[in-house]
């Protein structure tokens, strides 16, 4: 493998625990983290949909990943935070999650994608989850001994 | 390195101040004094030029040929080889238009055929080259002042009295365009993104300066000596520099409104010319500055109503020198700046309306009512041209009178905060008056709280904000269908609770307004507090926790994940950081169905005003498919409870509720109706006025109907069953609670009959009813209780009964609505009227199906003794008792 095949190869992911899991998105989509948890619920949104926060002016849109993958609301701690996306992803928005872990390096060969790996990420705690946010899981990838699941945000805003 | 699409796209840009400005100069040619002519060709040569070389460096051959060719003809025009005509002016405006479509849709102008526009225009030179005999207009024409033998005597009283008027026509270009052209050289385009996010920076900088000076009140406050002088100067200055940056930033948003002024002078031509009228188009005040999006709505309502002004306004020429006017008439488009409005007129000189004409019409189209048109003035009824359907135009043209358009323009206009009114004077001319805000990106808007949340309804939508307390709540507030209604100056006005449109994503089901209802009057709030938010002509109320105050707020588009939720228009972040989401009033009103209240409440109304009953019914079913209802203002409260917690000892049933032994009676055995015999779920309804603790037991309660027609008159097999009729399709029976109650046990009202008995002589009462049923039932109970009754229709014949002196009544009981003469005018002749005197002390009985304390307060102010619901058998007894008790009294003492 040549230099620059190994350099395109080469991830950085952002990872986060959400539930009982541990999660991932691309380092190069995240705009910032933010430890900012004030988020007003918009009535009649659709599910999902946490609510509206403004960070600095600007509000973003957070979508409450736990419910979305299945693990019912998420609560809100001192660990909380939002990982909000840079606007190439899409418009003003990012996620609540549990707690966010280290940056972590992958070389996307390592990458198991969903369909060999769905037995892994298959959610028992609601089926339906699983459909209804086909897509949002690229994958699985193993670090030391633990599981992180890579998700696609821009999967988030096609509900 | 720019690439092709960047370079096409800078060209599309500036292709488009081109054309805008070639349009302007054509326009203006045709009118121009001539020594200014040459200076026009030149300008309009140069910038078909621009656009010709600009295009064939970017390889749009197809705009490349078209633009020659207009340039081939005017460079001819300044040759002196062809001379400015109107043909030639319309030819240019022709290919014009094909380059404005090809330049809209740059992707398929290859495919957009010039040859025809090319065909018009060479056909221009050449048809003129022969025709010698024409006047000429030409760049070498001389100025009219110092020869004016070349230029005929009509052109040259043209051109002065065009002179004249140059300061207001934007026709006359030279002054305009170089302005424009100047403007062009000291600005840059900046895409509206870099705008957007500029002002979200400057909102944050907002943010930011609030919290300094929260944060230096703090330590004022605290500790004096702890902040400097110089911490405050800093903190001012910072608090001032915010603000003008804001305002700056939201000028940078603002643009001259001329530039929807702009299709208009050509809107004006053509249109002349089509109909054959001659119209001068002036305008004023072009360069008052409003928002982009405002601007880009009004574009539409100002063709509409510029169409509008010559097409209906102005007369034809022969028409209006018959009414001794100049034969060209004036279409007058102007604006100013009003406060943070704009104000835009249109303007004719043309007939006016005629309101007459008007309301005939309306009237055909079935706009209105004729009765309708009646009671109205001439203002609301030339106001009825933007109601939806309307048209006078007695042909339909390819212009206008289809109907459609003046509604839009209102609606248009409206959608944006905005208003339009309408002036008119038959024989005068017509204004349009269009109101429009400054900016939709900051709006003045009520702060509103409701939970934890806090809500923005902007100003425009809002009324006032109404805060009862105490007992003005529970006096004021009325339910219909379950829906609370607040009567505000005498209108009825819907209320809806935005906890409970926010709380339901779809409709608001009627369980929750039960629900609302029943808490409501359970536990009557200490306050209450509603925004009176407009909706069209209606009003309606939005009741929300607390009212914060108002704040300006810095509009932020919805997110477009958002887009679906119909209940918000918008986000903003307030003072304190915190975010409040704008309300729709519309979609608000759309949840809530505030639209049927209206109706609703309507017919309501009509029940005041007309002698028309509505009866609240609580509707359940037994065993079978049938509906049957006890009238709502009996009952106390509905519980559900198991079969199997009914204790049975000797044939009578009894649960136990709250420490009390109530007596279950069973309306399906009663009725002779199978009887359920599966345990399970089942609801007691407990009534309000019966004095025995009894429970009505039936299958399911089902909701609250509202009973208009009373059931007919028919013998029913059961005297319990009061009545039936057929509702929803289904049959219903209105039921007797008290015959029930008989039914189960008799013992209950026999001291009844013994009193009934006892009277040796039976007391007179005197019944006024319009409603057969209640006439029926009414009646036969008070037979049954051994009075003698005597039966009249309505208030009048009640009235002429009791004018003979020997009448021989003990007690008058009246329903209030009735026809002809109501309850309430029987009672105030009774007591005051003179031919009553010796009805004055007669004792007399409201009795009535609504539950409103304002209507019982008034029936007891006008000299009723008691006032009854209707259907309550218990109480009118105990009522009648009293009443005659008393009047015994009285005449012993008298």
């Amino acid at each position: 493998m040549s230099d620059s095949a190994l350099m395109a190869d080469k991830r950085q992911l952002c990872t986060f625990s959400s539930g009982d899991g541990c999660y991932a998105v691309d380092v190069l989509d995240v705009r910032e983290v933010n430890t900012e948890t004030d988020v007003t619920p918009v009535s009649h949104a659709p599910k999902g949909v946490r609510g509206l926060v403004n960070v600095r002016g600007q509000v973003f849109l957070i979508f409450d990943i736990g419910l979305l993958l299945g693990y019912g609301t998420s609560g809100v701690s001192e660990k909380s935070r939002l990982v909000l996306f840079k606007e190439r992803v899409g418009p003003t928005f990012g996620i609540l999650v549990d707690a966010v872990g280290d940056i972590l390096e992958f070389r996307t060969s390592e990458l198991v994608t969903r369909r060999r790996s769905e037995a892994l990420v298959a959610n028992e705690h609601d089926p339906n989850a699983h459909t209804e946010m086909d897509g949002l899981i690229r994958g699985v990838c193993k670090f030391e001994e633990q599981l992180v699941v890579l998700l696609e945000p821009r999967r988030l805003l096609e509900v | 390195m720019f690439d092709v699409d960047e370079m096409i796209e800078e060209f599309l840009a500036e292709a488009q101040e081109h054309r805008a400005q070639i349009e302007e100069l054509l326009l203006g040619m045709e009118q121009c004094a001539p020594h200014e002519l040459s200076k026009m060709v030149n300008e309009l040569f140069r910038a078909v030029h621009s656009i010709k070389g600009a295009a064939g460096t970017v390889e749009l051959d197809n705009i490349c040929d078209l633009t020659h060719a207009m340039e081939t003809e005017l460079s001819k025009v300044r040759e002196g080889e062809l001379s400015v005509s109107s043909e030639l002016i319309s030819a240019l405006l022709g290919a014009l238009d094909v380059l404005g479509s090809m330049l809209d849709h740059i992707d398929e102008q290859e495919r957009i055929d010039t040859a025809p526009a090319i065909a018009r225009l060479t056909c221009c030179s050449s048809g003129q080259e022969s025709d010698t005999s024409e006047p000429q207009r030409t760049q070498e024409c001389p100025e009219p002042e110092s020869n004016p033998g070349t230029a005929s005597s009509c052109e040259a009283e043209r051109s002065g009295s065009e002179l004249s008027a140059a300061v207001v026509e934007t026709f006359v270009a030279n002054s305009s365009s170089e302005g424009q052209r100047k403007s062009v050289n000291e600005s840059i385009r900046v895409p509206v993104w870099a705008l957007d996010s500029l002002m979200a920076l400057a909102g944050e900088l907002v943010l930011v300066r609030n919290r300094q000076l929260q944060s230096i009140d703090e330590r004022l406050r605290t500790d004096r000596n702890n902040v400097s002088s110089m911490d405050r100067q800093l903190a001012q200055q910072l608090d001032l520099v915010t603000s003008e940056i804001q305002e700056a930033v939201l000028r940078t948003r603002m643009q001259p409104i001329g530039i929807a002024f702009q299709k208009l002078p050509r809107l004006c031509r053509d249109l002349a010319n089509k109909l054959g009228k001659r119209i001068a188009y002036k305008v004023s005040g072009s360069e008052t500055e409003v928002d982009k999006t405002i601007l880009e709505c009004l574009s539409d309502p100002l063709m509409h109503l510029v169409r509008n002004s010559c097409d209906h306004g102005l007369g034809a020429p022969s028409e209006r020198s018959k009414a001794g006017k100049e034969p060209t008439g004036t279409v007058s488009v102007s604006a100013h700046q009003d406060g943070g409005q704009i104000v835009i007129r249109v303007q004719d000189d043309g007939r006016g309306i005629d309101p007459q004409r008007v309301g005939q019409k309306a009237v055909e189209n079935g706009v209105c009512r004729p009765e309708e048109l009646a009671g109205m003035s001439d203002k609301q009824v030339c106001m009825l041209i933007f109601s939806p359907g309307f048209s006078t135009a007695s042909t339909v043209s390819d212009i206008s009178g289809r109907g459609v358009g003046m509604d839009v323009v209102k609606t248009s206009i409206e959608k944006i905060g905005g208003s339009v009114d309408v002036f008119s004077k038959l024989g005068e001319g017509t204004t349009f008056s269009m109101r429009v805000p400054l900016t939709l990106a900051i709006v003045s808007s009520l702060i509103v709280r409701c939970g934890k949340s806090c809500f923005a309804i902007p100003q425009v939508n809002l009324e006032e904000v109404v805060c009862l307390h105490d007992e003005e709540v529970f006096q004021n507030v009325e339910f219909i269908n379950n829906s609370p209604s607040y009567r505000l100056r005498g209108q009825l006005l819907p209320l809806v609770y935005l906890e409970d449109v926010l709380g339901h994503r779809d409709s608001i089901p009627k369980s929750a307004l039960l629900e609302r209802r029943n808490f409501f009057e359970s536990f009557p709030p200490n306050s209450l507090t509603f925004a009176v938010v407009r909706l069209g002509t209606q009003s309606f109320g939005i009741v929300v926790d607390e009212a914060i105050g108002t704040e300006e707020i810095v509009v932020k588009p919805n997110h477009p994940i958002l887009s679906k939720v119909r209940c918000f228009v918008g986000t903003t972040v307030l003072g304190d950081g915190r975010i409040a989401l704008i309300l729709d009033v519309n979609g608000v009103a759309q949840h809530a169905s505030i639209e049927s209240r209206f109706c609703e409440d309507g017919s309501e109304q009509e029940t005041i005003s007309r002698p028309k009953e509505v009866l609240s019914q609580l509707a359940f079913t037994l065993n079978g498919e049938d509906l049957c209802m006890f009238p709502l203002s009996l009952i106390s409260r509905i519980i559900s409870i198991y079969t199997d917690s009914i204790d049975e000892v000797g044939g009578i049933r009894t649960v136990n509720l709250d420490g009390d032994s109530i007596r279950v009676v069973d309306i399906a055995k009663h009725l002779g109706e199978p009887v359920g015999s599966d345990s399970g779920e089942m609801a007691l309804i407990l009534p309000r006025h019966i004095k025995r603790s009894v429970g009505f037991l039936c299958k399911r309660v089902l909701d609250i109907k509202q009973v208009e027609k009373m059931p007919s008159s028919e013998t029913h097999l059961h005297p319990a069953i009061l009545g039936s009729f057929v509702l929803d399709g289904k049959l219903g029976l209105m039921l007797d609670m008290f015959a029930l109650a008989r039914c189960e046990e008799p013992s209950w009202f026999e001291s009844e009959k013994f009193e009934g008995d006892r009277r040796v002589i039976p007391r007179r009462v005197l019944l006024a009813e319009d409603t057969g049923f209640f006439r029926r039932v009414v009646g036969a109970y008070l037979v049954e209780l051994g009075y003698h009754v005597e039966i009249v229709e309505d208030g009048q014949l009640a009235a002429d009964k009791l004018r003979l002196h020997d009448h021989g009544f003990d007690v008058l009981i009246s329903d209030l609505e009735m026809p002809n003469l109501d309850g309430f005018g029987l009672i105030e002749k009774l007591r005051r009227g003179s031919d009553w005197e010796h009805c004055r002390s007669l004792p007399a009985m409201a009795m009535s199906s609504l539950s409103s304390p304002e209507v019982q307060k008034k029936a007891i102010a006008l000299g009723f003794d008691l006032y009854e619901l209707k259907l309550n058998r218990e109480s009118l007894r105990d009522s009648l008792e009293e009443l005659l008790g008393q009047s015994r009294h009285r005449s012993h003492a008298a």
